[in-house]
C-alpha cells in the first residue's frame, strides 16, 4: 500500500500463484512443442515458437479474462485473482516473444525498415480477406505493454485508480484486436474447423462469463429506489440479515456502500477499494479491520482509514438501528472521518 | 463469526476447502491444456516437404546466366532438352542481383562462363534454389566460357490459370508455411526485394496438391517485381502467354489481366 517505487514483494501466495501459472505455461508449450517435433518434425524453430508463444499467450488471456466474472460468480475463484497482474505481465511476455520474432522473421532483412513493413507492405485494409491482420497484432501489443509497464502500484497510485482502471480496461480492446487479428490471419490459413470451434468457444465463453456475472451482480446489488427514507436516512435491511464480520451493499442516490456487522456494532463506509476499486462490501472483518478481498488492503470501519502506517481512507457514511432494521444516510462524510458505530442493542 | 471461507492473500496460508477448489479446478484446467495443446498441433495443415540446408554450405558448379534472374544451368543435356537450372537468391528478403552484379564488377561478365558458387541449398517439389549466404565470397571458381546452344522454346500458348504468387526462396523450403495469407507480407517483402516471382498453379484437385510452378514476367520478358506486388500471397486468376525457359514454365503477363479472387 505505497505510492514509492519499490521493488515488487512475492509473498508466499504470489510465489504459489506463479509457480503454478508458470507451470501451466511450460506444461501447454512443452506439449505442443513435443507433439510439433513429432507430427512435424520438419517444422523450424521460428515456427515453432511464434506459434507455441502466440497459442500460450492467447489461451492466457482468455484465463486472465475469465478470472473477474469467475471470482464474482464464485468466490473460492478469488485467489486466481490475488496475483492477476503478474498473469497479465507473462502474457505480454510471451505476445511480445511473439511479436519479436514475426517482425523479424516476416519484415527484417528486407528493403523496408521491419516496423514501417508490418505496416505497408499489405495495404488491403479495406478487404476483409485480405486484411493486414499483423497491424492488429502490433496494436494489441502496445496496449499490452502500456499495461504490463503501468501494472506496478506505483503507477496504481499516480495515475489515481480510477485512471489506471481505464487504462487497464484496454485489456478488452487488445482482447477484441486479438481475436480479429487471429481470426484474419493465423486461421485464414490453419482453417480447421477445431481452430475455429475453439475460438468461437473463447470468445462466446469470455462474453457471457461476463454478461452472466453483470446480472447476477445487479441482482445482488440492493438498488433502493422505493425504500423508507426519512430525515434524510433509508431503510437497508433487517439487523440480523448481516452476517457477522460481513456486509450487506447499498446503492442509494449514486453511492455505493458497504455496511458492516462486527463485534456487536455496526458501520458504513464506502464500498469501493482504494487500490483498485475492488468492493470492500464481499470482504471481511479480520483482526478488526474491513478487509478487500481482491489483494487483502484493510480500513477501519469506525473512521474509513487504513490502519497506520498505511495512509488510505474512504467515505464513512452515519448509521442508525430503528425497531431492528438498519438504516443508513447516504450523504457521504469526507474521507477518514470518525462516525461513532451504532451498538446493536439484543433483543 | 461468518462460516463462509475468505482468501487473503498476503495471509500464509489459503483455507482448505478455497484450496481443494482450486485444486480440482487447476487439475481440469491442465488436461484442457494438454487437449487443445495436442489439438492445434493435430489439425494443422502439414508442412510441406522442402528444404533450406541451414547452417551448411554446399558448392555448385554450371553456366551462370543473369537474365531474366540470376541462375546457374548445372545440368544439361542437348539430346534430350534435359536441363537442371539452380535460382540464386540473396541473403534476407533479396534477390541476387545486387551481389552477382557486385561479383562481376570485380570478375567481368560472368553469362556464359561456368562457375563455381558457395551458398545454402533450398529444394523442393523438383525446384533448386542457391542462397549466396556469403554475399560476394559466393563465387568460388571461374572456369571456361561454355556456350551452349539451348533448346528452343516450344510455342508460346495463351494460358488462363489460378493460383497464387509465391516467393520461392521462402515457398521452397526457407519458411514452414511459406504460403497464403500468413506468410503473404512477407511474400511481398521478398519479391520487393528482387527475389524472382513464381505463380503457382494448382494441378488436379485440392486434395492431392499437385502444382505447376512458372517463372513470371511481364510481356516483354523482364522482371515485374514491383508490378506484380498487390498479388502477392492470395487467390488470383490470370491470363498469360506461357512457354519454357529451360526446366521452368515461364508466364508473360501483362498486370491488367491479373485478377484477384
Ligand atoms: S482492490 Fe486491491 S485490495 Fe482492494
Amino acid at each position: 500500500m505505497s505510492a514509492n517505487y519499490t521493488a515488487i514483494l512475492w509473498n508466499q501466495q504470489k510465489k504459489l500463484y506463479d509457480r503454478y501459472m508458470w507451470l501451466g505455461i511450460g506444461l501447454f508449450m512443452l506439449v505442443y512443442a513435443v507433439f510439433q517435433l513429432w507430427l512435424q518434425p520438419s517444422i523450424t524453430f521460428e515456427t515453432l515458437i511464434i506459434r507455441a508463444t502466440a497459442l500460450a499467450a492467447f489461451v492466457l488471456l482468455h484465463l486472465i479474462l475469465a478470472i473477474g466474472p469467475l471470482s464474482r460468480i464464485n468466490p473460492a475463484f478469488l485467489p486466481l485473482l490475488y496475483n492477476r497482474r503478474h498473469a497479465g505481465v507473462s502474457m505480454f511476455i510471451l505476445a511480445l516473444i511473439h511479436g519479436a520474432f514475426c517482425i523479424i522473421q516476416f519484415h527484417a532483412l528486407s528493403d523496408t525498415n521491419p516496423l514501417i513493413s508490418v505496416f505497408i507492405s499489405n495495404p488491403k485494409y479495406l478487404e476483409t480477406s485480405q486484411f493486414p491482420f499483423q497491424t492488429l497484432g502490433f496494436l494489441a501489443l502496445m496496449i499490452l505493454f502500456l499495461m504490463a509497464a503501468t501494472s506496478h502500484d506505483f503507477w496504481l497510485s499516480n495515475l489515481s485508480p480510477a485512471i489506471w482502471k481505464v487504462l487497464h480496461m484496454g485489456v478488452y480492446v487488445a482482447y477484441a484486436l486479438i481475436v480479429l487479428h487471429v481470426a484474419t490471419g493465423a486461421f485464414q490459413y490453419e482453417n480447421h474447423p477445431f481452430n475455429w470451434i475453439l475460438l468461437f468457444i473463447g470468445f462466446w465463453g469470455i462474453s457471457g462469463l461476463h454478461v452472466y456475472a453483470g446480472f447476477s451482480e445487479r441482482y445482488k446489488l440492493n438498488t433502493h429506489k422505493n425504500i423508507l427514507a426519512e430525515n434524510g436516512f433509508y431503510q437497508v435491511c433487517r439487523v440480523n440479515e448481516i452476517e457477522n464480520t460481513c456486509a450487506k451493499t447499498a446503492f442509494i442516490n449514486g453511492e455505493n456502500i458497504a455496511i458492516f456487522k462486527y463485534d456487536g456494532k455496526i458501520s458504513a463506509i464506502h464500498n469501493v477499494c482504494k487500490h483498485q476499486m475492488g468492493p470492500l462490501g464481499e470482504g471481511r472483518i479480520v483482526d478488526g479491520c474491513i478487509t478487500c478481498p481482491w489483494h487483502g488492503y484493510q480500513y477501519l470501519p469506525h473512521n474509513g482509514q487504513s490502519p497506520p502506517p498505511f495512509t488510505e481512507k474512504v467515505k464513512t457514511y452515519d448509521v442508525k438501528i430503528l425497531e431492528g432494521y438498519v438504516w443508513v444516510n447516504p450523504v457521504p462524510k469526507e474521507e477518514g472521518t470518525f462516525v461513532e458505530p451504532v451498538i446493536i442493542e439484543k433483543a | 463469526m461468518s462460516k463462509k471461507e475468505f482468501y487473503i492473500g498476503w495471509q500464509g496460508k489459503m483455507p482448505e476447502n478455497t484450496r481443494k477448489f482450486l485444486k480440482r479446478f487447476l487439475w481440469i484446467a491442465m488436461a484442457l491444456i494438454v487437449v487443445m495443446a495436442i489439438g492445434l498441433v493435430f489439425f494443422e495443415k502439414p508442412f510441406k516437404k522442402h528444404f533450406f540446408n541451414f547452417g551448411q554450405l554446399d558448392q555448385i558448379t554450371g553456366v551462370y546466366y543473369d537474365e531474366p534472374y540470376p541462375f546457374i544451368l548445372t545440368d544439361y543435356n542437348a539430346e534430350s532438352g534435359q536441363a537442371k537450372t539452380v535460382l540464386l537468391v540473396g541473403s534476407g528478403k533479396f534477390g541476387a542481383k545486387g551481389i552477382m552484379d557486385k561479383i562481376q564488377d570485380k570478375s567481368g561478365a560472368l553469362s556464359g562462363i561456368r562457375i563455381t558458387l558457395e551458398g545454402t541449398l533450398i529444394s523442393g517439389d523438383g525446384k533448386t534454389l542457391l542462397e549466396l549466404t556469403n554475399g560476394t565470397d559466393a563465387l568460388k571458381e571461374m572456369l571456361n566460357v561454355e556456350l551452349i546452344e539451348t533448346p528452343a522454346p516450344p510455342a508460346p500458348e495463351n494460358v488462363t490459370l489460378q493460383g497464387e504468387i509465391l516467393d520461392p526462396k521462402c515457398y521452397f523450403g526457407v519458411m514452414k508455411p511459406g504460403e497464403g495469407k500468413i506468410h503473404k507480407s512477407c511474400a511481398i517483402r521478398c519479391i520487393s526485394g528482387g527475389i524472382p516471382p513464381v505463380f503457382r498453379a494448382s494441378e488436379g484437385d485440392s486434395q492431392d496438391e499437385r502444382y505447376r510452378y512458372y517463372l513470371l514476367l511481364d510481356q516483354k520478358g523482364n522482371p515485374c517485381n514491383k508490378e506484380i506486388l498487390p498479388f502477392v500471397g492470395e487467390p488470383i486468376s490470370l491470363q498469360a502467354i506461357s512457354t519454357k525457359m529451360l526446366d521452368w514454365d515461364v508466364l508473360f503477363v501483362n498486370i491488367k489481366d491479373i485478377k484477384t479472387q
